[in-house]
């Protein structure tokens, strides 16, 4: 089922942003598997591979669901449907490692904010994917937007939020039929001012070293827990536990919002106290502060072009911050934490790029490509089938009108394992959603 | 190199002739007007005292004036964020630095943002780094379920310490569907306009205490006051069709001047808004069914309306601190079928037009010399702001960001050097 083929060679390049694999006997397994679709080949685009150079007057084969070849001169079966991607674009589907999509759903109505257990400073026993209604029209609207495969995220109002689901961006009935097969799980952890507000409604933490007791308190016990665990001695089952053992182990990759770079020192501070791998620090505005240090740390940033002052932990944000990054070394990437956003992380990723010029240092297509692909889909761990495009991965990819950098790029065709989930040529007439279906006045179908 | 050489020349030529009667041209680049003369290319500006002389391909440049060459870059008139909070927001949340509407019950018309706006707020250096030389600031409805949010203003983005405001340029009103119920919000809508042209007639019924649809302040019946005489407009928050519908039936019934903000379903009821005349203010990323009075939210909201003949305003970020993204905004609705020229003037001559500043947002012989010079599409992220007037004054376009940005990173460091 996983092309093993190229997992080494990756491997080599993403070092330590690899969670372990999951589980395969864990329980809610993925279902999804896709359909079939006919051998297909772009040619004639320009193509962004977020492995190699931009390729020029390209083709991109893919068959079976896995891209098959890339390249100049490429030989066509003669069954192959051939796409004509003259003056167009083709870069890998894009992953936003920061998503609440289905768990903060539109409509954005009380009974569907199922992302934040706020009932405890500590609710890492919740999963993601036990509020996820896939029905959320936001999810189709992704899709529109080049996005095939998300990391959906609890919120940050709690110390720990509980485990993230990473999905394909599919059309599905059920979270397990859209669910990324075997892909490891993340935890939620959040700093500063949202546990602390959260506590504004009478409960602990109601300060930054609060914050910091609760993620000690909470990793003592969990270090207990894992040690019983590796030992083999009988204990119970605690769900909570089981997450936080989960990052000691390293079996779970952490995303850690956090804004402002001396919290982000003291999270590192407190990964070295409990030895485990920060995976993400996500929104990280003040990263460029503290550039030299996340680099050498191995430490991914998910963050936005350019999103600041809305809130004094973010006052410090500044539009230079993923060039920064990228330029210290970090593993650098772009989010979306937005219904909105997660539709043009193609345009958060130009801008980012335009700042970076704006002080006379260019960052090519080539790297800017892969703060919205490949360096997501490595802190996801399922770098090995999707995120670029080479021989044997996922048939991810989008098709763009244009310079997928340019604001007018609109993502014409869109597969997910080959099939075509969004054509613009032949629009399709209902929208995926069952909640769009029927309404006497539809408009989310574009 | 060459750049950094005219940015350097733009610069200085401002600096030099901030207003202050010595004329200056603007030569060599593609100009987009957003007035009749369309786009000119290889034109010529002239601006003096602060105001815009002549625009054209040929252009007699009178001796004694200095001469700016722009060759290869675009012209355009200073964007304007329409429906924004710059100057009363620094942070916005959980920091008390942050005022976009009324506290008290007793002032809800008459609530004035003039008097909320910091011109030293940072957020301005950040929006003009975006192109924007003037905004459209609108309150938030206030305490106590108000309908009347205030009174709107037109902000100059001009770099000083006192604020260039055009203050109460239009009420703004909010239907507070959720607080009111939609079958009392309008009968109180329309009991508190005929209660403000009771007003009107005998200023005496205040004192007298006969105006009794609410409990009435006298600052709240004069905002209201050039309102109900059709003299300036009041905007509406508004998203659902049928809302939309009872909105132009009742302003139209009032004789009032309306205009639509927000408007997620307003393409399906392009047609009934085009015939009443009514312009609109979108957000071409409203596409998401939110709540159920945006069911119908669409992408293609801009050019839909566009296409049925509607007068566009394109607002986006309308957040303090996103202001200077509009031309994404703009751009974003071109992409989606909207015409370049139409996505400029929703950007710049719309709404100037609209909140009675004609003399604001082209570039026309007698207008306000508010100008952005760009390396090319000023849609375009890649696209570099060169230089930006306001009513002729060059501008600085370094932000509170560009320091920090200048004390952590290498490169911005460097950039700081070389200037």
């Amino acid at each position: 089922m996983i092309v093993r083929a190229c997992l080494l060679g990756v491997s080599l390049v993403i070092g330590s942003w690899l969670p372990a694999a999951a589980q395969t006997n864990a329980p809610y397994p993925s279902t999804y598997s896709p359909a079939s679709s006919p051998p297909t080949a772009i040619v004639g685009a320009t193509v962004l591979t977020a492995e190699g150079p931009v390729i020029d007057q390209a083709t991109v084969f893919f068959r079976d669901g896995k891209i098959a070849a890339i390249g100049q001169g490429i030989e066509l079966p003669a069954d192959a449907l051939v796409i004509d991607g003259t003056g167009k674009w083709v870069t890998p589907g894009i992953i936003d490692i920061h998503s609440h999509l289905g768990v903060f759903s539109s409509p954005g109505v009380p009974s569907m904010r199922n992302g934040n257990e706020k009932t405890g400073k500590n609710t890492a026993e919740v999963w993601a994917e036990h509020s996820l209604w896939p029905q959320d029209p936001g999810f189709e609207m992704a899709r529109r937007g080049g996005v095939t495969t998300l990391a959906i995220l609890p919120g940050s109002a709690n110390l720990f939020g509980g485990r993230s689901v990473t999905v394909k961006n599919v059309p599905s009935i059920s979270v397990q039929g859209m669910k990324f097969p075997d892909a490891p799980y993340g935890a939620k952890m959040a700093c500063g001012e949202n546990p602390i507000f959260y506590a504004a409604r009478g409960n602990d933490p109601f300060t930054r070293m609060g914050n910091m007791a609760g993620f000690r308190s909470a990793f003592i016990d969990a270090q207990a827990y894992l040690e019983k665990k590796q030992k083999g001695e009988s204990q119970k089952t605690d769900l909570r536990l089981e997450t936080l053992a989960g990052i000691l182990s390293g079996e779970i990759t952490t995303h850690i919002h956090c804004y402002r770079a001396d919290e982000m020192m003291q999270m590192i501070d407190l990964s070295r106290e409990f030895g485990f791998q920060i995976g993400t620090f996500h929104h990280a505005s003040e990263a460029y502060k503290i550039a030299g240090v996340l680099a050498e740390e191995g430490i991914g940033v998910a963050t936005w072009a350019d999103r600041w002052g809305f809130k004094l932990e973010a006052y410090d944000g500044v539009p230079l911050n993923v060039a920064a990054l990228e330029w210290a070394g970090v593993h650098t990437m772009l989010h979306s934490d937005s219904a909105v956003l997660v539709q043009r992380l193609n345009l958060e990723a130009a801008m980012a790029r335009s700042s970076a010029a704006r002080v006379g240092e260019e960052i090519s297509a080539e790297v800017a490509i892969r703060w919205i692909t490949l360096n997501p889909a490595e802190s996801l761990g399922i770098a090995d089938r999707t995120g670029s495009l080479a021989p044997g991965k996922m048939a991810d990819l989008v098709l763009w009108s244009t310079d997928p950098f340019s604001v007018y790029a609109v993502a014409e065709k869109v597969f997910v394992d080959g099939v075509t989930v969004v054509d613009r040529d032949a629009p399709a007439d209902e929208p995926d959603s069952d909640f769009l279906l029927g309404q006497p006045v539809m408009g989310a179908l574009k | 190199m060459i750049d950094r050489a005219i940015i350097v020349a733009i610069c200085l030529a401002g600096a030099a002739a901030p207003a202050l009667g010595e004329a200056v041209a603007l030569r060599g680049a593609r100009i987009m007007t957003a007035d009749k003369a369309g786009t000119i290319e290889n034109g010529t500006v002239l601006i003096d005292r602060g105001r815009i002389v002549s625009v054209g391909a040929n252009v007699r440049v009178p001796s004694g004036a200095s001469i700016v060459d722009v060759t290869g870059k675009t012209i355009t008139p200073g964007f304007i964020a329409t429906d924004s909070v710059i100057g009363m927001v620094e942070i916005s949340g959980g920091a008390d630095a942050a005022e976009s509407s009324s506290r008290t019950p007793g002032i809800t018309a008459g609530y004035d943002v003039q008097y909320a706006i910091n011109p030293l707020s940072t957020t301005i250096p950040v929006a003009r780094k975006g192109g924007v030389t003037r905004a459209i600031v609108m309150p938030n409805p206030g305490a106590d379920g108000a309908t009347f949010a205030g009174q709107a203003a037109i902000l100059s983005l001009r770099d000083g310490v006192t604020a260039d405001i055009l203050p109460q340029v239009g009420a703004v009103w909010d239907m507070r569907a959720g607080a009111y119920g939609r079958g009392a919000t309008f009968v109180q809508f329309r009991a508190d306009i005929a209660d403000v042209r009771r007003f009107a007639r005998e200023p005496a019924a205040f004192t007298e205490g006969e105006l009794v649809s609410r409990e009435w302040s006298r600052a709240d019946l004069e905002a209201l006051v050039p309102i109900i005489k059709g003299e300036k407009p009041i905007a509406v928050r508004v998203d659902k069709a049928s809302d939309i519908l009872t909105l132009i039936n009742v302003f139209a019934a009032e004789k009032l001047d309306l205009v639509l903000v927000g408007a997620a379903e307003g393409w399906i009821v392009a047609a009934e808004i085009a015939r009443a005349g009514v312009p609109v203010a979108i957000d071409p990323s409203d596409n998401l069914p939110g709540d159920f009075d945006e069911i119908g939210a669409t992408s293609d909201n801009a050019a839909k309306l566009h296409a049925a003949g509607v007068r566009l305003i394109i607002r986006g970020g309308s957040s303090a601190h996103d202001a200077g993204k509009v031309r994404y905004f703009a751009g974003m609705a071109i992409a989606r079928g909207v015409p370049a020229e139409v996505a400029l003037a929703s950007v710049t001559a719309t709404p100037a037009e609209i909140w009675g500043a004609a003399d604001l947002g082209s570039i026309a012989a007698g207008k306000q010399a508010d100008l952005a010079i760009w390396s090319g599409d000023p849609f375009e992220p890649a696209t570099e702001l060169s230089a930006l007037y306001i009513g002729g004054a060059a501008q600085p376009l370094t932000s509170r960001q560009d320091a920090l940005a200048a004390r952590y990173i290498p490169a911005a460091a460097g950039k700081k050097q070389q200037e």
